[in-house]
């Protein structure tokens, strides 16, 4: 959404088909939650959005009128598109009809990601046991690794890397060994090996320090490649955390594993949500997929046979509480995967609702809000990141 | 993920499963390059090109061109399968089935049961079938029904690249005799294919569509004829779940009475003839198993009870069209009860 130019009078604003990650080229209304010539205000849920990989809501930014719904439940717009209209109610339909018309005659903003020229969209580095797959987004700034849990990959950083690069920083989502594009061969499948990964790739792309983010699985491995290199790790941002208390879900990892046919992956990953309407066909086509290829099976295995059963917490308790950097626990108050662990009173931990155990996808904007928060300490302390 | 088309997708198939095991041999007519001619090898790979390339990685050992004589190819391929290696038997159409129907029928599809559980026939059957390229009734038919009813052969239809790659990998893998069938008006079609090797299970039907109002399940090309009339149905209101069941033995019959149970409303499409085919066995599963979910009859577009006509205008009104589709879908919705 965006402001009209020296439009003091009567601000209109658009509501725009928004681009969620680098992959997104257009969306589907899936239904308007505020009504034509009713009142919305900053935070307001709009609209239902469907992608490819996600279905998300779009929020007002700015307090008016939903004066125009321009795209009706079930029509797609590319991204970018004008799909509403937000204005005051002093503004005439003349108006409004002036602006629609105008806007298609305006180029497309287009988000000013850092460095966007320079970005590359996937990459890879060669390991000894095989490729490891990376997406970079962002050119400027200190570096943020992410790092997804089982059964996942980069792409469940879908609504977070591009908006966390976009605030200068130059960010890394990474397919753990064994996931997405990366090699699929595990030796043993413990954290430390997954790990070990983290620490090749950080190596071989000469990052230096890094602020991490993961999640799930993720965070045990954040928290591991961390206490290996305590002098590179500048913040940790743990996203529903495994690797801190309690086990994971068992019926869900078994589900997980054995699920083939689409309606049983669908009823495994609804735990993952807490509105199950957030897996979509597109959602479980895509684990589906995953879970085909080969050597997936194998890995799957390995990761419950040991990085599952890993001793917890995966680092002791007084590394935790003598930690000096940034540490935030974001986990939703409804998650059915993993319980909330009790932590050392340093920690910042934040219970965000209406989310499962997926948090970051749930709960974006409030989910980045706070990475970028933790992020924002360390940069106040070293000042090296304007 | 790469962009290929359906015939690019099967070769990789086969030359993964080439590389991955040696047992893996391909038999057929013109699959090197035309058997003791002078041509170029790898510049032809079956009527198809489907095998392009695939003799100069793994020599003629392994990509064995044979004469024009289906009962031979079938033949070898059984006797190969039962001697531990895994064939992959190319006929140019499963219209010319008909002269090695025993060795399939009789022989590869019992041995298993027949010797106990004791041998295994590890052997693949690919071949072209459908209509719309004026290649008369003879080159033209849709025979599936025929191997679905046939206890001990797994059949295979795949109507997408992705499911192209996937379920040959699967077929080339499993221990039973698999046919595996190819829309000739497939090859071309393009889609998103993944570089590394996967295998699609049988008896897992894909959802292309979801929508509360009428069920659709179609198979090959009659996935794509069904999209498009879910699309012009759309336009009218009517949200139509497009079901491909890929694999008609096994049958995914659940992910089908599933929707069932939401739709209550069922149009089968099949290139088919209808007497006896996959369209009727669906039928049938449905009235017998979901009869309390129907609101209406259930409705099957499929081809005349005809040979397939060579002239074009007649062949395309022989084909079911997305028209007919909407027709059959919208007749249904008119139903309460």
């Amino acid at each position: 959404m965006m402001p009209t130019d020296g439009a003091n009078r009567v601000p209109v604003v658009a509501v725009i088909m928004p681009t969620w990650g680098l992959s997104m080229e257009s969306g589907t209304i899936v239904s308007w939650s505020v009504n034509e010539g009713e009142k919305t205000a900053p935070g307001q849920e709009l609209v239902l959005i469907e992608t490819t990989k996600i279905v998300n809501a779009v929020e007002s930014n700015v307090p008016g009128v939903l004066r125009r719904q321009l795209a009706r439940p079930g029509e797609t717009r590319a991204c970018g598109d004008l799909i509403g209209i937000i204005a005051d109610s002093r503004a005439t339909d003349r108006e409004i009809d002036d602006f629609i018309a105008g806007f298609a005659r305006t180029p497309l903003p287009v988000r000013d990601y850092a460095g966007a020229s320079g970005q590359r969209r996937y990459d890879s580095v060669e390991l000894p046991s095989g490729p490891i797959r990376y997406q970079r987004i962002g050119d400027s700034g200190p570096p943020v690794v992410f790092i997804h849990g089982f059964g996942g990959d980069l792409h469940t950083w879908l609504l977070n890397q591009t908006e966390i690069a976009a605030h200068h920083y130059t960010t890394y989502a990474i397919d753990l060994p064994g996931h997405g594009a990366s090699s699929k061969t595990l030796q043993v499948g413990s954290v430390a090996e997954l790990a070990r990964a983290v620490d090749s790739l950080v190596e071989r792309l000469n990052l230096g320090c890094v602020h991490l983010v993961g999640h799930s699985l993720g965070c045990a491995v954040a928290l591991v490649w961390a206490r290996n290199r305590p002098e590179r790790a500048m913040s940790l941002s743990l996203i529903a955390p495994f690797g801190l208390g309690g086990r994971a879900n068992e019926a869900f990892v078994s589900a997980f594993v054995a699920a083939q046919k689409a309606r049983d992956m669908q009823r495994c990953l609804a735990l993952l949500f807490a509105n199950p309407k957030m897996v979509t066909r597109a959602m479980i086509e895509t684990v589906a997929q995953y879970k085909r290829l080969d050597g997936v099976t194998e890995a799957l295995g390995k990761l419950v046979g040991m990085a599952l059963k890993d001793e917890i917490p995966v680092v002791p308790e007084t590394w935790l509480e003598s930690l000096s950097i940034p540490v935030t626990v974001i986990y939703g108050a409804e998650d059915r995967i993993l319980t909330a662990p009790e932590l050392p009173s340093g920690i910042q931990v934040h219970r965000l609702s209406d989310a499962g155990h997926m948090p970051h996808v749930e709960q974006p904007a409030r989910t980045n809000e706070l990475v970028l928060a933790t992020l924002a300490q360390v940069d106040r302390l070293t000042g090296e990141h304007s | 993920m790469p962009q290929i088309s359906f015939r690019q997708a099967l070769n990789d198939a086969l030359r993964a499963e080439m590389r991955r095991d040696p047992a893996v041999v391909i038999i057929g007519e013109d699959v090197a390059g035309g058997a003791g001619g002078t041509g170029v090898d790898d510049a032809y790979g079956g009527i198809m090109g489907v095998t392009r390339g695939l003799v100069g990685e793994f020599g003629r050992e392994r990509v064995i061109d044979t004469p024009i004589t289906e009962s031979a190819i079938v033949g070898m391929a059984a006797g190969a399968a039962l001697t531990g290696l895994r064939p992959v038997a190319e006929l140019m159409f499963v219209d010319f089935i008909g002269v090695c129907l025993d060795q399939i029928l009789n022989q590869v599809a019992k041995f298993r049961y027949m010797f106990g559980g004791n041998v295994k026939t590890p052997l693949v059957i690919r071949a072209m079938f459908g209509a719309g390229f004026n290649a008369g009734a003879q080159h033209s038919q849709c025979l599936y029904s025929f191997f679905t009813h046939v206890p001990g052969l797994k059949v295979v239809i795949p109507s997408t690249p992705y499911d192209a790659k996937g379920l040959l990998i699967q077929a080339i893998r499993d221990d039973d005799p698999v046919v595996f069938l190819e829309h000739t008006k497939l090859y071309d079609q393009e889609g998103e294919v993944p570089s590394e090797s996967y295998a699609i299970p049988f008896g897992e039907a894909n959802v292309l569509r979801d929508g509360g109002d009428v069920t659709i399940v179609a198979l090959a090309r009659m996935v794509h004829v069904a999209l498009k009339a879910a699309d012009l149905l759309a336009s009218k209101g009517v949200e139509a779940t497009v079901i491909d069941p890929r694999s008609t033995s096994p049958l995914d019959e659940d992910t089908i009475l599933d929707s069932l149970s939401a739709t209550g409303r069922l149009v089968i499409v099949d290139e088919s003839n209808p007497r006896c085919s996959v369209a009727s066995e669906i039928a049938a599963v449905v009235a017998e198993r979901a009869f309390r979910d129907l609101k209406a009859p259930i409705r099957r577009v499929t081809a005349p009870h005809t040979p397939v006509p060579f002239s074009p205008v007649l062949e395309e009104a022989y084909i079911p069209s997305s028209d007919a589709v909407v027709a059959a879908a919208l007749d249904v919705m008119g139903w309460s009860r």
